[in-house]
């Protein structure tokens, strides 16, 4: 038996925001950052809705902890809303994602499985939770899990478990239309990781490889114009976030995350620039195993003869789009070997990992940030 | 040398493999926690005990359990099953000595729904890059474990086999597990290495 978890509505379009108008809920949390305030569009949100109430928890950070999460929960538990509405990026709709939860059940988030029984440790899922993403790259909005980091250990967190996903997300093309030209590129990489990611991983299926496929035609025809300012390719790029989002949502991301989510807790580098930087040489490990057929049969459907040319054109578009390529442009070496052991160690340790196609030991995990750092071509 | 599944060979095997891994060393240097595997008798049990050798396996799990702590089976469909097979719980149960072919035959006749709810119980302990303990026991000898798998014997044999993992039958619904979740998922790369050392050990095939 296997599930496909979505949320229940996806509300898309250049007005999607006024779908809020209908909600009833008298109390509202809404969860932002300082620079969506800042750009206003919390009040675009607040407008849109008739609640008594509404208090704003704009604390969240880049690469969120789990402390911002208990904080989060800690003023929703004071404020009981009927509706939690997300409005950022991943790190906001991640932290109201678990806060959601934390706010009726006192645990660790890490408790927080696809395991565990939620409503038997009495949750009652008393908040609806909106998103509105306001990035076009995480697929936060449709995913059931929650990346939160652990900043004592250096290490990211996913609390994951079918109850986190939202309920309903909204795409409202206006959100994205100011977005910074390095956001663009590195949330759009983040998108194309997980769609080729989802279409690599042990758990893929007919659902998510249909959606996984149609977001890497997307991304890989839009992302580039979406970066020179084109408005249409910029809204194309939106839909195949969540596209990419509710694909490998229900299939799960590989090793490219495992590799990625270690390297941006450890150096602080963006999500989308430290998942995506590893692709191509994830991709280039995968050759010698079974996921190589799926890659060439990806390539072909994108008009490329093989596998090979589908990692050089991921290559390209990132230096198109003006993204490193090696871990050597955003570190130094001797950062880079003063973490080494505890990027190996991290990367065994993620939660990801167990759904590569190819799960490299102790020895080639270290071997593949070496070689993602020089920028060496994988070949063992 | 292949074993068979279930079997006290394939614990010991998988218990030499385990602290023989320099990598499970390092990934497990911190891991502190036991499971309970709770191996449920289903149909295609029935099917593979009906050869002789996997069911000396069964039996071979029995009788590493001491007579008196045997007792804890008494009125269950553990029990139930074990009569059909012509034992008693309190009787020498070496599998060299017991006519095997026919106990195998007796298999055949038995209907599930005989002997619903019988099964193998398979405590594994592991502390600190070593598993020290990993036997077969009764289910009232172990208290607290930190972690309880169970299931259909179907779904632990495709896991023994490597068709998948735990994580994969845990999310299909095949295997239910309790305990400290938290603690496992932020141990993954102990649970993978140990996921893949149990895939490991060759298996003779039914």
């Amino acid at each position: 038996m296997w599930t496909f978890v979505s949320p229940r509505l996806i509300v898309y379009g250049d007005d999607a925001l006024t779908f809020l108008e209908g909600e009833k809920a008298s109390r509202v949390l809404i969860v932002a950052d300082e620079s969506i305030l800042k750009l206003g569009f919390v009040d675009m949100v607040k407008n849109s809705l008739r609640a008594e109430k509404i208090e704003v928890f704009s604390e969240v950070e880049p690469e969120p902890s789990i402390d911002t999460a208990l904080k989060c929960a800690k003023l929703a538990r004071e404020l009981q809303p009927q509706l939690i509405v997300a409005v950022g990026g991943g790190s906001v709709m991640d932290v109201a994602k678990a806060a959601r939860i934390l706010m009726e059940l006192d645990i660790d988030p890490i408790a927080i499985t696809p395991f565990t029984d939620l409503f038997e440790l009495g949750y009652t899922k008393k908040a609806k939770l909106i998103a509105i993403p306001t990035t076009s790259g995480t697929g936060a909005d449709v995913t059931w899990t929650s990346v939160l980091t652990d900043k004592v250990e250096h290490r990211k967190l996913t609390p994951a478990n079918k109850e986190v996903v939202p309920d309903v997300t909204i795409l409202d093309y206006r959100l994205v239309a100011t977005m910074p030209k390095k956001l663009i590129a590195g949330s759009g990489l983040d998108a194309l990781t997980h769609a080729v990611e989802g279409i690599l991983s042990l758990w893929r299926n007919e659902f998510s490889d249909a959606l996984c496929e149609k977001a890497v035609e997307i991304i890989l025809n839009n992302l580039e114009k979406s970066y020179m300012g084109d408005a249409e390719a910029r809204a194309k790029m939106h839909i195949a976030a969540t596209m990419a989002g509710l694909g490998f949502g229900n299939s799960q991301v590989g090793l490219a995350h495992s590799l990625g989510h270690t390297f941006g807790a450890i150096f602080k580098v963006h999500h989308g620039v430290s998942v995506g930087i590893f692709l191509p040489y994830v991709m280039q490990f995968y050759l010698k195993s079974d996921a190589r057929e799926r890659m060439d049969s990806l390539a072909r459907k994108l008009g490329l003869e093989s596998a090979e040319m589908l990692i050089d054109r991921i290559f390209d578009l990132m230096r198109r789009v003006e993204l490193p390529t090696r871990l050597s442009e955003l570190i130094s070496r001797e950062d880079f070997e003063k973490n080494l052991e505890s990027l190996v160690m991290n990367t065994l340790n993620d939660s990801s990992l167990g759904m590569s196609p190819r799960i490299p030991d102790y020895d080639q995990t270290r071997m593949i940030y070496e070689y993602a750092f020089e920028g060496k071509r994988i070949d063992f | 040398m292949a074993v068979v599944f279930p079997s006290t060979d394939w614990l010991n095997e998988l218990r030499r493999r385990v602290n023989s891994d320099e990598l499970y060393k390092k990934v497990a240097a911190n891991w502190e926690g036991d499971y309970l595997c709770i191996v449920e008798i289903d149909q295609e049990a029935l099917r593979d005990f009906q050869n002789p050798k996997i069911l000396g396996g069964l039996i071979s799990m029995l009788a590493a359990i001491p007579k008196d702590r045997r007792e804890s089976f008494r009125g269950t469909a553990t029990e139930k099953f074990i009569k059909m097979l012509g034992l008693e719980l309190d009787q020498d149960l070496d599998p060299s000595k017991l006519n095997l072919e026919e106990m195998a035959k007796k298999v055949a006749q038995i209907k599930l729904e005989d002997i619903k709810g019988a099964a193998t119980y398979i405590w594994m302990d592991f502390w600190h890059g070593e598993m020290r303990h990993s036997e077969p026991v009764t289910p009232q000898d172990v208290k607290n474990p930190r972690f309880i798998l169970s299931g259909p014997y179907s779904a632990f044999k495709e896991i023994v086999l490597g068709k998948v993992d735990p994580t994969t039958q845990i999310m299909r619904g095949k295997l239910k597990l309790k305990g400290d979740l938290g603690y496992m998922m932020r141990n993954t790369a102990t649970v993978n290495r140990f996921s893949q050392l149990m895939a490991s050990v060759p298996i003779e095939k039914s």
